[in-house]
């Protein structure tokens, strides 16, 4: 048998999708200059309100109704969600188009009873607060069809008594091919399927055969296959500008609850997220996160994401919100189980979170070395590198474990330096003033100079009278404090 | 009069059970130890309080040369350490790149975010040891910290096996349970030195006092 899953109303349940209940509600296509309905849910019918109307003409029959834009980026996750869904069933699954999938499920055992299957699977989906129609039938083009007619699970035994009163335009017919068979007098399936075949294709053509075996009950057409790569996201697009986090973190709990559902049903888990705010000027604000212990726990990505937007200052005021989790296979982190010496991986990302909110992104992290002769050159890693265990048991001595470290001033301080013979004799600085005891110098680098940003400087260690080792250097600037040893 | 005193006993006996019920005695843990890398200090003692706080104080160059024990330690037994920079003059190209991937480095504009992120690293207690870096905040910058930030350590501590190490150039920490002065670790001329070996010869005096609740020499292994 054949499966087929159906969103009806798909635009108008993508566009809903997140948003509480409400009244008549149509969606419209902004592309058109009026603002044309696409779709229009019971209510809104029930008030005259159609598709193809201007959202003026929808107005103008209720002031009320609630119009919503058409969200690509809604339906793109609503369809990920329908094929995930479809792929969960059977590897031989079919996207048909937008909202509309068909699985073929002749190669696994058959369920006890197909309409508590397919009763089934309309719950899950009523569950995440949407309509699922489902359809079972011999070949895909009656499942499609028996999921289009039904108003929950339709289940067809019987092809001929199936198809047998359904009007043609279920089957979709060109303008003109209706027509023509209007005029004929055939206004139902089963009056066309009376008709001699080779007559009815002789006169009316390949779009006629083809509709034909479509309801023939015997044509079993392979399915146009999706291999997607499964993408974990959601997201959503503010009737108006947010001001507050508030709505934001509504919705991004609600994001993960589904979200977190759907990877535990795949056995994989979070190992990145990707946060999309849309903002009103058009541009957009991103912020990949890293999951440090790999998992699925709501909670836990939400406290990510939480402390993330508690400090976050946007310049313009989002319009919408989207949300991508990176999966990793479950497997993945029992290899670094015991190579880690924290104990709470996503307590420690989140308290990492809250000291860049305090301080700034580029304050807090891991540093590392620039492979550069450039002084104070240096960059923060996000997290701690994975190390070999035989490494880190043997302890390696390095060249730069040598001599006292320099404590450097950030930024380097003013110094007033008297040379003689090439020497420094006399420095003054607010750090430290007097005369050169003893000195190592002078220290030449340069660098970059094949490039705008050439320098070149000349660094002295000197040691004063009064006390204290400094490091003084001397650019295109001229002399500049970097760094102590020892303060007096 | 034996009766009389019979029922005195009854009384002290109700009433000490009245007083332990309402305010029960804070179980005495067990004091435990992490060794640093340096021998004065892991050889005598058994390494720095676990759970407290321990202020080294005194010369600048004398408190990196015991950081660089610390750090080089992590880097052989393969913990992390938080070191919160109180005024960024952290300078990694002095630093083995194999202790350098072992700190996570917070760099603070002033004592007073210093502080705030040496709470949060301290209350996480993923890190085992932590390390607020004090040295050259001003005298004026560091009265801006309140008496009550180191108590407030001191009962965050209690209940993790944390080490916060305050570095600071003159003793600041009230209540310190430990505090380890130390002298300059040498001029210019010890520039070629192995830190190794500077760490052997570092001056140090370390004052230790008894922490309330802190079971001393005891190890539980089970």
């Amino acid at each position: 048998m054949y499966v087929s899953l159906m969103l009806p109303r798909f635009c108008l349940q993508a566009a809903l999708r997140w948003r509480d209940g409400y009244g008549a509600s149509i969606v419209v296509n902004e592309d058109s200059a009026k603002g044309v309905v696409i779709e229009a849910d019971d209510e809104a019918l029930r008030r005259g309100i159609h598709g193809g109307m201007s959202s003026a003409q929808a107005m103008a029959r209720d002031m009320g109704v609630r119009i919503l834009v058409r969200s690509e980026s809604q339906e793109s996750a609503l369809n990920d969600l329908l094929v995930e869904t479809a792929l969960s069933l059977s590897a031989d699954a079919e996207l048909t188009s937008s909202g509309q999938c068909v699985v073929d499920l002749r190669r696994r055992p058959a369920p006890a009873c197909w309409q508590g299957f397919g009763d089934g699977l309309i719950e899950d989906f009523r569950r995440q607060e949407l309509a699922l129609r489902v359809g079972v039938a011999p070949t895909p083009d009656l499942a499609l069809l028996a999921a289009h007619g039904a108003s929950g699970a339709g289940i067809v035994y019987d092809a001929a008594a199936f198809v047998r009163p359904l009007p043609i335009s279920a089957l979709a017919p060109s303008a003109e091919l209706e027509e023509r068979l209007r005029a004929w007098g055939v206004a139902t399936v089963g009056e066309l399927l009376a008709l001699p075949r080779s007559a009815v294709v002789e006169r009316l053509g390949a779009e006629a055969a083809a509709l034909l075996r479509k309801v023939s009950g015997r044509h079993k057409r392979p399915l146009r296959l999706v291999r997607p790569v499964p993408r974990y996201a959601e997201a959503f697009d503010f009737e108006h500008e947010v001001e507050t986090t508030e709505p934001l973190l509504f919705l991004l709990r609600r994001f993960l609850g589904s979200l977190s559902d759907r990877l535990r049903a795949a056995h994989l888990v979070a190992r990145g997220m990707l946060l999309s705010i849309p903002l009103e000027n058009g541009a957009v604000y991103e912020r990949r996160f890293t999951i440090p212990a790999l998992t699925t726990e709501q909670e836990v990505l939400y406290r990510i994401l939480d402390t993330h937007l508690e400090m976050l200052r946007l310049e313009q005021h989002p319009i919408g919100l989207r949300l991508e989790i990176e999966p990793s296979p479950s497997t993945g982190s029992q290899l670094n189980l015991f190579e880690s010496a924290l104990r709470d991986l996503n307590g420690f990302g989140e308290t990492l979170a809250r000291l860049k909110a305090l301080l700034g992104e580029d304050h807090v992290g891991v540093p590392r070395k620039l492979d550069t002769y450039r002084p104070d050159a240096f960059a923060l890693d996000d997290r701690f590198p994975e190390e070999p265990l035989q490494g880190r048991l043997s302890g390696e001595a390095e060249a730069s474990e040598r001599g006292i470290p320099l404590r450097r001033f950030r930024p380097s301080l003013a110094v007033d330096v008297e040379m003689r013979d090439g020497v420094p004799q006399r420095v003054s600085s607010v750090m430290g003033s007097g005369a050169v005891l003893k000195h190592i110098g002078p220290y030449r680098l340069s660098g970059d100079w094949w490039d705008t940003d050439r320098w070149q400087i000349e660094e002295w260690d000197v040691e004063l009278c009064e006390g204290g080792i400094f490091r003084i250097a001397r650019s295109r600037d001229g002399w500049r404090m970097e760094g102590a040893y020892e303060l007096r | 009069m034996n009766t009389t005193s019979g029922e005195n006993r009854a009384r002290l006996e109700s009433l000490r059970e009245l007083m332990a019920g309402k305010f029960p005695a804070r179980g005495v843990r067990p004091e435990r130890r992490r060794r640093v890398g340096c021998e004065r200090l892991d050889g005598e003692r058994g390494g720095l309080r676990q759970g407290a706080v321990t202020e080294i104080t005194g010369s600048a160059s004398g408190v990196q040369i015991l950081l660089s024990a610390i750090l080089r330690s992590a880097a052989s037994e393969g913990f992390y350490v938080g070191l919160v920079d109180g005024t960024s003059s952290f300078h990694p190209a002095d630093w083995p790149d194999a202790q350098l991937r072992r700190i996570l480095w917070v760099m603070c504009r002033d004592a007073a975010t210093a502080v705030r992120a040496a709470d949060l690293l301290v209350r996480d207690g993923n890190l085992p040891i932590v390390v607020l870096d004090l040295q050259g905040i001003t005298a004026a910058g560091l009265r801006g910290v309140p008496a009550s930030t180191w108590h407030r350590f001191h009962r965050i501590l209690e209940e993790r096996e944390s080490v916060l190490l305050v570095l600071t150039s003159q003793p600041l920490v009230e209540g310190v349970p430990t505090r380890i002065v130390v002298e300059p670790a040498g001029g210019l001329e010890a520039r070629l030195q192995e830190r190794a070996c500077m760490v052997t010869r570092l001056g140090m005096r370390v004052f230790e006092r008894r922490v309330a609740g802190m079971e001393e020499g005891a190890r539980k292994i089970a």
